[in-house]
């Protein structure tokens, strides 16, 4: 007899308002979830800044002034074998990923794509899926040290 | 956030903050600093102090790098004091460790705004 495979875990999910007062508590729920699934302290840490940056740009750029009010972002944490997914995602403006210049390195006197830039270093896969005027979706992925 | 001014030393202005940094609470440092600047007579000496902070992301990067460029330009200069493993490690990885004069204590950030003090007074001699 064969010992059944574990159901995947649902993801813990999380919608915020767009508006940069709840950064706060969008790092505190990410921060508890990745430390539920073991995550070191560092891991957490870079987990918490990268979802909060995604979230940062969200704010800074997705949604025109009149729309912000009833803008809202979506965060949903995926845990897996020794690893996080975590997707931040808005129905904004988006953007054609390709028109964007590719940050190698950072440039904080650059405004704006520093956030992208601490995402990747932080983070270990990073996939930005956008489209004008079709939202964005940031997936990041941490595998855990172990 | 909780934002504290004081002279230091009778050269050195010493701003402190406590909470974190972000796109919410940024703005309150960056008046802060920016007023500090402002308000110095000659070359301002700053020193962050942010002991006390937990988190600083990229927003909080561009405030101190603003800053660190103002207080350059009156002849001074920006030191940051900071012992938060997370808040070092986006300066190491973003390379702004040593722009902004990091120091991990405040003796540490204090030392190195005199020593570019110091630096400055052999320039002008």
């Amino acid at each position: 007899m064969t010992t059944p495979e574990p159901k995947p875990s649902p993801p813990v999910e999380l919608t915020v308002p767009n508006d940069a007062k709840w950064l706060t508590v969008v790092r505190l729920a990410v921060s508890g979830v990745a430390a539920r699934l073991g995550a070191s302290y560092e891991d957490v840490d870079d987990i918490k800044v990268a979802v909060s940056e995604a979230c940062t740009n969200v704010i800074d750029h997705a949604f025109e002034e009149e729309e912000c009010d009833a803008a809202v972002i979506r965060i949903s944490c995926e845990p897996s074998d020794g690893e996080i997914s975590i997707t931040v995602q808005d129905e904004g403006c988006g953007f054609d990923p390709a028109s964007t210049r590719t940050v190698d390195e950072a440039d904080p006197e650059q405004e704006g794509g520093l956030g992208l830039f601490l995402i990747r270093k932080l983070m270990d896969d990073v996939d930005v899926v956008s489209r004008p005027g079709g939202g964005t979706k940031v997936v990041m992925v941490k595998r855990f040290a172990r | 956030m909780k934002i504290e001014r004081r002279q230091d030393a009778g050269w050195m202005t010493v701003v402190a903050a406590s909470g974190e940094v972000d796109a919410y609470t940024g703005p309150e440092l960056q008046e802060a600093l920016g007023d500090s600047i402002e308000k110095t007579e000659g070359p301002a000496w700053l020193l962050a102090d942010l002991m006390d902070v937990p988190y600083l992301d990229s927003i909080g990067l561009g405030i101190l790098v603003q800053a660190a460029k103002q207080a350059t330009a009156t002849g001074g200069a920006l030191s940051v004091a900071c012992g938060t493993p997370v808040v070092l490690k986006v300066f190491d990885i973003s390379g702004t460790r040593a722009m902004l004069g990091v120091g991990e204590t405040v003796q540490e950030a204090t030392a190195a705004l005199g020593a570019r003090r110091g630096e400055r007074s052999d320039d002008d001699s």
